[in-house]
């Protein structure tokens, strides 16, 4: 395990700990220990969410891409359809010059 | 004259309809079918970690008789306290929407490049360059769901039922409050069974997370393939390959998978797209290989 995950392995231990906490506590401390609650899930979500995003290889350029090869698959297929009706003409026009 | 005139318009036809109607169809049909699949992987791959990582900080529900408790002992009952109640529920939530949009930003790729080949069986003789300018995002796609899986193998996407353990943990501390010992020790003994119990199911989550992962990389591996050699694939061949590949994607959903197993030889994937010199140009160093 390296360290981002033995971090993150500590925050979430501590952040379960303070939940318990949480559970146990009568309503007044509740109100009390909420914030400190809020405050421990930010910040390990914040630290998973920077691991996820390091993790993350595809960016908006490539959906921009992905877009226009699109569009040019299309393209093809609108230009085959045309070729398509193209034969078949000629092959009707071949076949009525007999 | 008119007679060659007619044969001639029949050869080109005929030659024009052969290019059409060849085995490039089947290939098209082929990648195709192959994006789908890789889609659906990928988004059944994130959808489970989309809920990996909301179990990972959940709490488990109010529990009603202890309120009602907490309720009746509190003389003091202040606005606040009332507030603080009715808002519990939204404790983790703006984090939890935070995490989905990063998975959402991934899983849309996935779609987007399913997408781009709705029409490829209708344009497949003149979209060639368009399928071989696809490649990149397909190697790229692959790499990052063996990447995904190898952040759940390192723990940086741990997996942990975090309402569960904090029941369990609230339970053995009840069940140490018992003063008899025998009576003490017959429901610590029932909570060690329910710890491995819990053990087992989230090892079980973290390795179908993982072959999730490793599945959409298979389904990835099949369509560089068949996007690279387009050209010069047979249909025997597509068939053969996709039969491999169907293969070694019901060894990973197979009962008891090999997970170190199977995440070595995705590692060998990784590492021939890192060593080969085509591939890795077209990941254009973005992604840092260890």
């Amino acid at each position: 395990m390296d360290n981002d995950a033995k971090m993150l392995e500590l925050l979430g231990s501590t952040l379960t700990n303070v939940q318990v906490e949480y559970r146990a506590a009568k309503l007044a401390e509740r109100t009390k220990l909420r914030p400190e609650l809020e405050k421990l899930l930010k910040r390990y979500a914040e630290f998973q969410l920077k691991l996820l995003e390091d993790g993350v290889i595809t960016t908006k350029a490539d959906l921009e891409e992905m877009e226009t090869i699109r569009e040019e698959i299309n393209a093809a297929a609108k230009k085959q359809k045309l070729a398509v009706a193209i034969v078949k003409t000629a092959a009707f026009v071949a076949s009525r010059l007999a | 004259m008119k007679k060659s005139v007619r044969i001639s318009a029949v050869v080109i036809c005929c030659a024009f309809a052969l290019l059409l109607q060849g085995c490039t169809r089947e290939k098209a049909e082929a990648i195709k079918v192959a994006a789908q699949t890789l889609r659906a992987e990928a988004v059944a791959a994130l959808d489970q970690l989309r809920s990996i990582l909301r179990g990972n900080t959940a709490m488990p529900p109010q529990d009603n008789d202890k309120l009602a408790e907490d309720l009746r002992q509190e003389e003091a009952f202040s606005i606040e306290m009332l507030e603080n109640l009715l808002t519990e529920g939204e404790i983790g939530a703006e984090e939890a929407a935070a995490t989905d949009a990063v998975l959402q930003r991934i899983e849309i790729h996935y779609v987007a490049f399913a997408e781009m080949f709705d029409e490829l069986e209708r344009g497949h003789f003149f979209a060639s360059d368009a399928v071989r300018a696809a490649e990149r995002h397909a190697v790229n796609l692959t790499v990052q769901m063996i990447t995904l899986a190898r952040m759940i193998e390192e723990k940086k996407i741990p997996v942990k039922l975090n309402a569960k353990r904090i029941l369990l943990v609230e339970q053995i501390q009840r069940h140490n409050t018992i003063p008899d010992e025998n009576l003490k020790r017959q429901h610590l003994k029932a909570a060690t069974q329910q710890l491995l119990a819990l053990a087992a199911e989230e090892r079980q989550l973290r390795e179908e997370a993982i072959m999730k992962c490793l599945k959409a990389a298979e389904a990835g591996r099949l369509l560089t393939r068949l996007i690279r050699e387009y050209r010069t694939l047979s249909a025997e061949e597509i068939l053969r390959l996709t039969q491999q590949s169907l293969g070694v994607a019901a060894q990973l959903s197979g009962q008891n998978p090999d997970v170190v197993g199977a995440l070595e030889r995705f590692k060998a994937v990784e590492t021939r797209i890192k060593e080969d010199p085509y591939w890795s140009q077209l990941l254009e160093k973005r992604f840092q290989f260890d």
